[in-house]
């Protein structure tokens, strides 16, 4: 038992995090997912910190991303494009990096998130396009941007604290 | 130190299989392809009951150790403490009630509006969710309790939000402060017409579109639904207008977001 824990440790707490982030802690009024993104987070630290890890060859994570899409109320596929996307950053880091150097990764990570975010307002542009074509309502776009910037500043810079407590404390044993 | 490996070869061709087939996803998702609603509706009640199924230890613990941090808190203070609250509560009620009725039956006089009667469903709170740029709720009563998309979601006769998606034994939806919510509104006794937006800056407030050109708000002035195209039953209270720092006229609604346990779905279907 212990030892399957062992190896699936990185999936059972990025599932945990997905069906946990449902009891929100508020911070100044506002849920903590607001402010950080603890998800890609997690998937980068976990490939990063163990370049074996795989997510059961990625069908794990695209398992884990259907469920975060059902419980946000998103469209099919929106969690799994950026779970990827970082996946994939964290990847090619892992397998170009000749000694570890935090960083390097952790500029990387900025990176992934960038491009992840991008994407996700992109796709969240799709879902809502209703609501630019409305003039009266159009400065609600620049308004969005806000809390997007916000939550990439904010997840950027937890971003070591969970690579310390990952990369040091739990990473070592988990190989799917 | 890690060098390409055949596995890692493989994690990549994953990688990018699971973009593609996501990114179809999404695609067939957002067409609302009619077989697929179906698959969604069931993938979605799946998975929303086992994660309350999975999610009852974790609230176990987490109502075990507030009733237990209650235990060293003298009962009968808390107990004298909500009877206080509840006492001004009714009363603040029985006051509300009584200017609304009188409002009503102004407005139905003026307007000369039929008094529509809908039936209602009292639902269970699943879950609320809040991401960077929407919040919504899931609820536990769906298509076959006969709730259907841009239902009204009451408490107490006041406007909570309304569902935006239908499983069958589940609904998705989304609060009047949330950015997507649209909702026609009647102001005041002068009767302006306007649309009640979500504010992205500010939870706690609503923006009021396409109010006519000329107007002169009330501060505390009453806000209520209207049934322009029967997109919501008429009179239900949506919040009361406020003025900001700036001498701006914003609309405060009326409900506590915090209390979101039980709510009622108005059936807007006939």
């Amino acid at each position: 038992m212990i030892s399957f824990v062992n190896r699936y440790i990185a999936t059972i707490i990025l599932l945990l995090s997905v069906l946990i982030s449902s009891f929100e802690i508020s911070i100044l009024g506002k849920p903590i997912s607001n402010y950080a993104n603890l998800q890609l987070i997690l998937i980068y630290v976990f490939k990063i910190s163990n370049p074996g890890l795989n997510f059961g060859k990625g069908v794990f994570l695209f398992l884990i991303s259907i469920i975060s899409d059902v419980l946000n109320g998103l469209w099919f596929g929106t969690s799994g494009i950026l779970y990827f996307i970082v996946f994939a950053v964290a990847a090619f880091q892992a397998s170009i990096k000749l000694r570890s150097l935090f960083v390097s990764e952790w500029i990387s990570f900025g990176v992934s998130l960038i491009i992840a975010y991008c994407v996700f307002f992109g796709l969240e542009f799709l879902h809502h396009e209703t609501i630019y074509k409305n003039t009266q309502t159009a400065h609600n776009h620049m308004s969005e941007i806000v809390p997007l910037l916000t939550n990439f500043i904010i997840t950027l810079l937890v971003y070591p604290i969970f690579w310390f407590i990952i990369s040091k404390l739990v990473s070592q044993n988990a190989y799917r | 130190m890690k060098f390409a490996s055949s596995e890692n070869v493989d994690v990549k061709k994953n990688v990018i299989i699971f973009i593609i087939i996501s990114l179809i996803l999404f695609f067939i998702d957002r067409s609302d392809n009619k077989y697929f609603k179906i698959t969604r509706s069931a993938i979605n009640d799946g998975i929303i009951y086992t994660t309350v199924v999975l999610k009852s230890p974790l609230n176990f613990i987490s109502d075990t150790v507030s009733s237990f941090n209650n235990f060293f808190v003298d009962e009968k203070i808390i107990a004298k403490n909500k009877l206080l609250d509840l006492e001004s509560e009714v009363t603040k009620l029985k006051n509300e009630k009584i200017t609304l009725l009188l409002q009503l039956e102004n407005l139905k006089k003026i307007t000369g509006e039929e008094n529509y009667k809908f039936e209602t469903i009292k639902t269970k709170v699943l879950s609320y969710k809040s991401n960077i740029l929407s919040e919504s709720i899931i609820i536990n009563k769906g298509s076959r309790h006969g709730i259907s998309s841009g239902d009204p979601i009451i408490k107490n006769n006041m406007l909570v939000g309304k569902i935006t998606d239908v499983n069958f034994n589940s609904s998705y939806g989304v609060l009047i402060t949330n950015i997507n919510s649209r909702v026609p509104v009647r102001i005041g006794q002068k009767n302006y017409n306007a649309i009640a937006v979500g504010n992205p800056s500010n939870a706690n407030t609503i923006n009021l579109d396409f109010l006519p050109k000329e107007y002169s708000l009330n501060e505390d002035d009453y806000v209520y639904t209207t049934s322009i195209d029967n997109i919501m039953p008429d009179g239900i209270l949506v919040g009361q207008i406020k003025k900001d720092k700036q001498d701006k006229f914003y609309l405060k609604p009326m409900y506590d977001f915090n209390q979101m346990d039980y709510l009622t779905i108005v059936k807007m279907r006939k």
